[in-house]
């Protein structure tokens, strides 16, 4: 059980250390954010679902809120209206389908609590070999992706009107990066749980910008997944030595290295 | 002016900004064979940005026709023809410093983005990365990460970044604003030397002191602009045209005090 939490979050720390410093970098914080609330209106949707006696898989569900709501966002974003402005349309769309939801759900399904506990701090001690198999499949498309289109995607962030005019394709690098962040709010959210993949998904750009700006973007991109699979696996094992829920020992952990990356920069700063 | 291979054809462009009652840019004529090197002059909220914008192909004007090189840049396919021959430097606050790129990587980028796919940031690229900076006598910026650069520094790696490569054509957006006065003369000195070996040049400006001076005052052409183009001329013509200056800036155009400063006439 152990073992296979253990591969569950090495795969989330990559997906996450892979897109971390792009969701930061970029200004899309709040579009990373609004991800994992799909996942959750998907999973609440899928509760529901699944008590009426359709079953619908978790990850087709999430796919298709995640994906219909970053698509959504894309959209107005490309029609003129202000990305902040996009993304809390659909912030609010998914806000609205959770709350209702999460009233249905207990009402048809009494046990439909420990569905929502699941989607909240994650459910990582109950890894199948077909969670896995997804895991590893989104690890391998979001870390793929971003190595091989960092300079394309950083380029379009940086200048998106001299990166079209260079002949590039913004667009085409904006949904690709929304599809990433919506692939790994899935993977963190099943892992870590909601609450935590909203922090997961930003802190391991944050200190690796820190850390590492000065080197260029191959440099962030390392550092960063570094920490996201040495925070994610730690913080893992604690769950599993003290019996926390993997969504707070996770939380101690990057608490601990932030902690740690402070105070090392303040001996820098000293030195 | 209008001989020659065709440079830029600005005709009958008429553009407003939604729910605005005045048109933010009017241009009935302006025809420039290449290569040409034309300094767009007026006061803020003159249109010279929005100008640049409808001629790069980012801003569609409501009426009218531009063609730059002979192909029209408000379509896809004209946009793919001029990837590769245009070099653009927009204004400082349209890019991202939170991106952790260094100068030469800035540099690099247009290069980068219009070479065909698979792309690599092999060691060609940073050479004319390097090439261009020191073009523009920054190379010691090629390390320095863009978030650390200070205005000037911005500006002289995105103008490095439109001239690396040697593009047909180089647009650019106050590209000496923030630069040290005392550097603005040997960056408008490599850019005439870019224009002399056949580079076409269009830049707006609110500092003339740097184009005061022979060569160019009487071989650049000035555009005056407030909201419609009012004249273009030889700028040294321009600059000496009481008259239109006035109507582009009011009485006051500080132009007296640059005159004194350099020790010229009117």
């Amino acid at each position: 059980m152990l073992l296979a939490a253990i591969a569950a979050s090495t795969l989330a720390g990559i997906t996450a250390g892979s897109i971390s410093p792009l969701v930061v970098a970029s200004g899309n914080i709040f579009l990373a954010v609004e991800m994992v609330h799909a996942v959750l209106a998907a999973g609440v949707i899928g509760g529901i679902a699944g008590a009426l006696g359709w079953p619908l898989p978790p990850l087709l569900a999430s796919v298709a809120a995640v994906v219909a709501l970053g698509l959504l966002a894309a959209g107005l974003v490309e029609a003129g209206v202000d990305q902040d402005v996009a993304v809390g349309v659909t912030a609010f769309t998914s806000a609205v389908v959770v709350a209702v939801g999460v009233y249905i759900l207990v009402r048809v399904d009494p046990a439909g609590a420990s569905v929502i506990s699941g989607l909240l701090v994650g459910s990582v001690f109950y890894t199948t070999p077909g969670d896995l198999q997804s895991l590893l499949a989104v690890a391998s498309v979001v870390a793929g992706l971003v190595y091989l289109f960092d300079r394309e995607m950083a380029y379009t962030y940086f200048d998106p009107e001299g990166a079209q005019l260079a002949g590039s394709r913004p667009w085409l690098y904006r949904s690709l990066f929304t599809v990433l962040v919506s692939a790994a709010a899935m993977s963190l959210t099943y892992v870590a749980g909601a609450l935590m993949a909203h922090i997961i998904l930003v802190a391991p750009g944050v200190l690796a910008l820190g850390a590492a700006s000065r080197r260029g973007v191959p440099a962030v991109l390392a550092a960063s997944l570094l920490v996201g699979v040495a925070s994610m696996d730690a913080g893992v094992l604690l769950a599993w030595e003290t019996g926390l829920n993997a969504a707070g020992s996770v939380g101690l952990t990057l608490a601990a290295v932030f902690a740690a990356y402070a105070i090392a920069r303040r001996g820098g700063g000293r030195g | 002016m209008g001989e020659g291979v065709e440079g830029l054809v600005v005709e009958g462009v008429y553009f407003a900004y939604p729910g605005s009652a005045s048109p933010a840019v009017v241009v009935d004529g302006l025809r420039l064979a290449r290569p040409f090197f034309l300094v767009i002059l007026g006061p803020n909220g003159a249109g010279k940005t929005t100008l640049l914008r409808i001629i790069v192909g980012l801003q569609a004007p409501q009426r009218g026709r531009v063609r730059l090189l002979g192909v029209d840049p408000h379509t896809p396919w004209g946009r793919r023809r001029l990837a590769g021959r245009l070099g653009y430097v927009p204004q400082l606050q349209r890019v991202n410093t939170r991106i952790p790129l260094r100068g030469w990587e800035v540099a690099a980028m247009r290069l980068y983005l219009s070479s065909r796919p698979p792309r690599g940031m092999g060691r060609r690229l940073r050479e004319e990365a390097r090439r261009a900076l020191e073009a523009l006598q920054a190379g010691h910026l090629e390390c320095k990460p863009f978030s650390e650069m200070s205005g000037g520094e911005r500006q002289l790696v995105l103008l490095a970044r439109a001239i690396a490569g040697r593009p047909e054509v180089l647009v650019a957006d106050e590209p000496i604003g923030m630069v040290d006065p005392a550097r603005r003369p040997g960056v408008v000195d490599a850019l005439w030397r870019l224009h002399l070996e056949g580079m076409s040049v269009i830049l707006t400006t609110h500092d003339i002191t740097p184009f005061l001076r022979e060569p160019l005052a009487s071989r650049a052409l000035g555009a005056l602009m407030n909201r419609r183009l009012i004249r273009l001329a030889p700028l040294g013509e321009l600059l000496s045209d009481r008259r239109s200056l006035a109507a582009a800036f009011g009485e006051y155009t500080g132009l007296d005090e640059a005159l004194a400063s350099l020790g010229g006439g009117g």
